[in-house]
């Protein structure tokens, strides 16, 4: 009799501590950057007016034609940096943006989940430029400010 | 909820142990820092998953040596893990030691039997892993493989337990413990997703469970013990 509690113990800790473990499949990141325009004369919201907007790796067009106060641009995740060339009422603009890949598994049932981080700039063309989110996620709506 | 009913098993089977003799231990201040024995265990709840999970293997060992109401407890493990779904499959594999005092608050049970409080520094090198594939509508559908080699962490436990006497030299013992302090390396390219001797690398703070078969080597006798004469005994 004194063997069989610690067996029936020992089968319920087995079963207990493996269905502890699962996470939840809610992942909340993304690779989209958002960008938005502001005027650098008094730093208000504005809209540029842009033709195309083109991106090394791909050679579909991101956006054409639009008159946008915020665009949403994706990132190659294959690389730690992505280049946008903005053809627009200012000309031709390129903006170079970097960042780190972290890449994990969040389980079996959800899969990978990648995570764009320390968002920074290389080149850009216009007039200024702020990084204001380092981490890209759904819920932030604004990760850069351009100024023109 | 099971930690208490462990709690109670234990504690009603080590109490049954008592009832059987009234035993009074002698004083034995002289000599009481010398350790009396080494026990050593195997954890079986690792064993267990081993044996009925494919793609997972852990085994860990604890030994630890008394010094009168003290143990110093020395844990090493070993795991090995993989875990697949259809576009990713990551393994990790490693090592770990953990090192920490325990106090007896059971030092004067003539068994020697132990309900204990510790802490344990704890301390590990792994290696991970992952292979996977991605879409994306804009650049295109890719595969990349990434891995971390030889990263070491460390982080800190409180632990609490019993160990007690089954027969002879055969012992059966329980560890419940709170892990904290560790490093969940967000900022790697490969961010782990189970750190060995841990858990989850995602949790600041994670729980473990550790049921142990030990065995007892005696290396002195321990506290010399009386048998009172039970009241029935009197009566006679």
């Amino acid at each position: 009799m004194k063997i069989v509690i610690p067996i029936l113990i020992l089968s319920a800790a087995i079963s207990l501590t493996s269905c502890l473990d699962d996470p939840d499949c809610n992942s909340k990141t993304t690779n989209f950057v958002n960008i938005k325009f502001y005027n650098s004369d008094n730093n208000e919201p504005d809209t540029l007016n842009i033709n195309k907007v083109t991106t090394q790796g791909t050679d579909s067009v991101l956006f054409s034609e639009v008159e946008a106060s915020y665009i949403k641009l994706p990132l190659r995740p294959d690389t730690v940096q992505t280049t946008f060339v903005f053809d627009s009422e200012l000309g031709i603009d390129t903006l170079i943006l970097k960042y780190n890949t972290n890449t994990r598994l969040v389980s079996e049932d959800c899969g990978i989940e990648m995570v764009f981080s320390d968002l920074d700039y290389v080149r850009s063309d216009f007039g200024s430029i702020k990084i204001v989110n380092k981490i890209l996620v759904e819920q932030v709506t604004e990760d850069v400010k351009i100024f023109n | 909820m099971l930690r208490y009913l462990i709690s109670i098993c234990l504690v009603t089977m080590a109490s049954a142990a008592f009832s059987q003799k009234e035993k009074v231990q002698l004083d034995t201040t002289s000599r009481r820092f010398i350790p009396t024995g080494i026990r050593v265990g195997a954890d079986l709840i690792g064993f267990g998953k081993s044996f009925s999970k494919v793609d997972y293997k852990q085994y860990e060992f604890q030994a630890d040596i008394d010094f009168y109401r003290y143990f110093l407890n020395v844990e090493y493990g070993q795991m090995e893990r993989t875990l697949e779904n259809s576009n990713s499959l990551y393994t990790v594999e490693g090592s770990y030691f953990k090192v920490g005092p325990d106090i007896n608050f059971l030092h004067r049970d003539p068994d020697q039997s132990a309900l204990f409080f510790g802490l344990r520094y704890a301390t590990t090198t792994f290696s991970d892993e992952l292979n996977f594939s991605y879409t994306n509508d804009v650049f295109g559908d890719g595969t990349s493989q990434i891995s971390n080699t030889d990263l070491k962490a460390d982080w800190f436990e409180m632990v609490t337990g019993m160990k007690v006497k089954m027969w002879k030299f055969i012992w059966l013992g329980y560890t419940a413990r709170f892990k904290f302090g560790i490093d969940t390396f967000e900022r790697n390219e490969l961010i782990p997703h189970e750190i060995p001797g841990y858990g989850r690398a995602d949790k600041n703070v994670s729980w473990g469970f550790n049921y142990y078969l030990i065995f007892r080597i005696p290396l002195r006798k321990g506290p010399q013990t009386i048998e009172l004469p039970s009241t029935d005994d009197l009566n006679k």
